[in-house]
């Protein structure tokens, strides 16, 4: 198993890439981004934190495991109407099916109470995100690679 | 000794007491010496006139005595009947001797008649002389006893001398005292020379005791209780008392005086023949007046005497009478300056206590003095001013309130308005964040779309974009010192300038800045991220411009000096400098004094350095010249007073409790973060 999933990316299975976020402008540069980044990769966007959810326990218009599978990778806005981002991280680990999937709260904010906050939940990172598309470029390489390929998401057993 | 410092510092009702005596008393003692020394002096003269009156009265009373005396001898002696006798006795005392029946028979015809006269003149005896000298009669003795007379006569005795005296003088004669002591009576005898015609026949003598002399010395008439006089007599070296004296009764011819002795000078002089007056101290030890006078006729001394005791008794009663007096008056003195030192320095006591419970914070005492004089007035005046006091307490209070709520006030406003710059500025990075990126997707994948002039507007619109990020930067920078309040902890500063100059590295070497920073800065209780965003805003400015002088080297120092209750830092350049007029404006928000061509940078730095050295409670200031350079100085106090937070304010007055600061809080956090 472990070698499967080491060779996800050098096989050329993209990684799946839940974002979740409720404007427009992020999603659109994250497109971008994810788009030109070289490791390959299916973006899933999402807008809030209940459509999130949704899409991780196949709930409703998510319901086809096939379309939507299960992302080895979260990023994760923490203000968002309905269900906040600290609600979908702190539901997501309490969840033992989910709790190995690396969170990465994406935000605006650096308030140092939300950072402390994320970790406490386990996030397994934090990102500020920069005004700058060349610095958001350099940081989501940094991410995903890392996730992926150099410190490859524990597997699942389900799977 | 009181010294005039010591007297002003004495308790009001000593200096009271003090004042009183000293006038009640002066003047009294004054008066009192004067009136018992010119008293003393008055009885002095008075009694010296008095006790002269009876020196001479008593002298004048002896000679008369005396005087009497011997004219009844003189009488006795030229009567026919004494000459008869004389010639008779003479003639059966020689002719037939004593015991024959013709001197009987002559003695029983003469002897009744001169027993008679004897015993009513009071004389001790009578004698008859022959003119050879013998006693031929004698009324007490035998007249066989002869002999006895004729050893009598030749033994000096006083009658012997008389006898020969007056059968020299042919007058009368008057011996001096003779005292035998067997008998303890003084004799003194007069003789008178009995004639025949113009015949000395013999003598008749008449002997007398000191009995009638003592009466009459014994007459104390005018001597007071003390006073007394005493009659003496030179007998060979010696003074001898002849009369007792008032105070020893057996002092006639017991009491004896050398001559040239220490003691009775007076007397001494008198029977020297001297007169005088003096004071001096007598047998008895008592200080005496004494008047002394001769008595030519019997070669006697006569002193009259009074005790100075006596004599100045109404003196010293005067005197003892005024002591009474001062004394009774002191009290009385002493009574008076304490009642009015009370009435004086009790409502003065009051109004100290009164003042006393109003320094201590209690406003609402009052002075109870309600007398119409000055006291009353200090108290009343004193107690309008207590009243004005409260009045100006009270506005102070209210100021003090008001100014309380214009503080909270402002501290809330500054804190919705760190929060206002905080939530603005996030929320402004959302949308630029947008600009950026599609303005960036523009120019890189539209090029070959867009021409000249497009992209050039293009370029305007990401070199606007890159100052605003800036700018929001700044912002959020400032609104985290203002908001976030790290924990104080000890700082070496030179380790914090390291790390600052690690931060800075790049910059410093491209500028080719030779830095320069003191070795032995100190330890300091600080923040200290605050203090390292100090040192980063300070250090870049001075690399910034110092670099930007193109004459010289660009040059840095960084150090510190000791200031005894507080650190002073500086940071130094060799820069571009800056005028005067500026020196204060530069440390405030978004202060540029450039153009943002010539120099990067939003102006926010200074003002972030100013505040972080408020928080410290230290000061800041620069000294600068244009072109030659500025120095940035801040000093950090060696004890920081922790500063209460707004909250803490709140919660000590009451306003809020704990638990309802820190919903709010918490709640006013939550608002700040939504971006």
């Amino acid at each position: 198993m472990n070698a499967k999933d080491k060779n996800k990316a050098t096989k050329g299975v993209p990684l799946q890439i839940l974002l979740v976020e409720d404007n427009e402008d992020d999603i659109l540069i994250a497109k971008k981004a994810f788009k030109e980044i070289k490791l390959k990769n299916n973006l899933y966007i999402v807008r809030d934190g209940q459509e999130a959810l949704d899409f991780i326990y196949h709930k409703g218009e998510y319901a086809d495991k096939q379309k939507y599978p299960r992302p080895d990778l979260i990023l994760l806005d923490i203000n968002m109407p309905k269900v906040d981002g600290f609600q979908v991280l702190e539901q997501l680990k309490q969840d033992l099916e989910y709790m190995m999937i690396p969170v990465i709260m994406l935000t605006s904010s650096n308030n140092e109470a939300d950072i402390a906050r994320s970790y406490k939940a386990h996030a397994a990172s934090y990102i500020q995100k920069p005004i700058g598309y060349e610095k958001f470029i350099k940081l989501i390489t940094i991410f995903t690679n890392y996730w992926s390929a150099v410190n490859s998401p524990p597997q699942d057993n389900s799977q | 000794m009181l010294r005039f410092k010591d007297f002003r510092n004495l308790r009001i009702t000593v200096k009271f007491i003090l004042w009183f005596l000293f006038i009640a008393l002066v003047p009294l003692s004054i008066a009192t010496y004067i009136s018992y020394d010119s008293s003393r002096k008055v009885l002095e003269e008075e009694v010296a006139n008095s006790l002269v009156a009876v020196a001479d009265n008593k002298a004048n009373q002896v000679m008369v005595y005396l005087r009497e005396k011997e004219g009844n001898v003189t009488r006795l002696s030229h009567t026919s009947d004494i000459i008869e006798a004389i010639e008779r006795y003479s003639e059966a005392f020689y002719n037939n001797g004593v015991n024959t029946p013709e001197y009987s028979s002559i003695d029983e015809g003469f002897r009744p008649f001169l027993t008679y006269y004897q015993k009513s003149f009071v004389y001790d005896e009578l004698f008859l002389i022959s003119f050879s000298g013998d006693v031929v009669f004698s009324i007490n003795e035998r007249p066989d006893a002869r002999s006895l007379y004729e050893i009598a006569l030749y033994e000096n005795s006083e009658l012997a001398k008389v006898f020969i005296r007056t059968k020299k003088s042919l007058k009368t004669e008057i011996s001096d005292f003779e005292y035998y002591p067997e008998t303890k009576k003084a004799a003194l005898f007069i003789s008178a020379p009995v004639f025949k015609g113009a015949d000395l026949i013999g003598a008749v003598a008449l002997q007398m005791n000191n009995q009638e002399l003592c009466e009459l010395v014994k007459d104390y008439t005018g001597l007071g209780e003390t006073g007394e006089t005493v009659i003496a007599s030179r007998m060979g070296d010696e003074v001898v008392f002849i009369t007792p004296v008032r105070f020893d009764p057996h002092a006639a011819f017991e009491r004896k005086i050398s001559i040239n002795s220490e003691e009775g000078i007076y007397i001494q002089n008198a029977v020297q023949g001297k007169r005088g007056l003096g004071t001096f101290v007598d047998y008895r030890g008592q200080g005496v007046l004494t008047v002394w006078r001769y008595l030519p006729l019997f070669r006697w001394g006569m002193v009259v005497k009074m005790d100075t005791d006596e004599i100045f008794a109404s003196a010293h009663r005067l005197r003892n009478t005024l002591l009474i007096i001062s004394l009774t008056l002191s009290m009385v003195v002493v009574v008076m300056a304490i009642l009015i030192a009370r009435s004086v320095s009790s409502p003065i006591r009051e109004l100290t206590k009164v003042s006393g419970t109003i320094a201590y914070g209690d406003l609402t005492a009052r002075a109870t003095i309600d007398t119409k004089d000055e006291i009353g007035e200090l108290a009343r005046s004193f107690n309008q001013m207590t009243d004005s006091l409260v009045e100006a307490k009270a506005n102070v209070e209210r100021k003090k309130a008001e100014l309380e709520e214009q503080k909270k006030l402002l501290e809330i406003v500054n804190r919705e308005l760190d929060s206002f710059v905080y939530t603005a500025s996030h929320d402004l990075r959302a949308p630029l964040r947008g600009i950026e990126a599609f303005s960036g997707f523009l120019e890189k994948d539209y090029a070959d779309k867009i021409d000249d002039e497009g992209k050039k507007y293009l370029s305007r619109i990401r070199s606007g974009i890159s100052r605003m990020s800036r700018l929001i930067d700044d912002l959020l920078t400032l609104s985290r010192i203002s908001r976030v309040k790290n924990p104080f902890e000890d700082v070496n500063m030179n380790d914090l300038v390291s790390s600052i100059i690690e931060r800075i590295e790049f910059d410093i070497k491209e500028h080719k800045v030779e830095l320069k920073i003191a070795k032995d800065m100190p330890v300091v209780h600080c923040d200290r991220i605050k203090m390292g965003e100090v040192f980063l805003n300070l250090i870049n400015n001075a690399v910034k411009f110092s670099s930007k002088n193109k004459d010289i080297n660009p040059k840095v120092g960084v150090g510190c000096m000791d200031k005894g209750d507080s650190y002073e830092f500086y940071v130094k350049d060799n820069g571009i400098g800056i005028d005067k007029k500026y020196h204060k404006d530069i440390f405030g928000m978004f202060k540029r004094l450039h153009k943002q061509e010539e120099y990067e940078g939003t102006g926010a730095g200074l003002s972030i350095v100013k505040r972080v050295i408020d928080d410290h409670q230290g000061q800041i200031w620069v000294e600068s010249e244009p072109g030659k350079g500025s120095t940035f100085h801040f000093t950090i106090p060696k004890q920081q007073v922790q500063k209460k937070k707004l909250g803490e304010i709140l919660i000590e007055d009451g306003t809020i409790s704990k638990e309802e600061l820190n919903k709010a809080l918490r709640k006013q956090e939550k608002e700040e973060d939504i971006s």
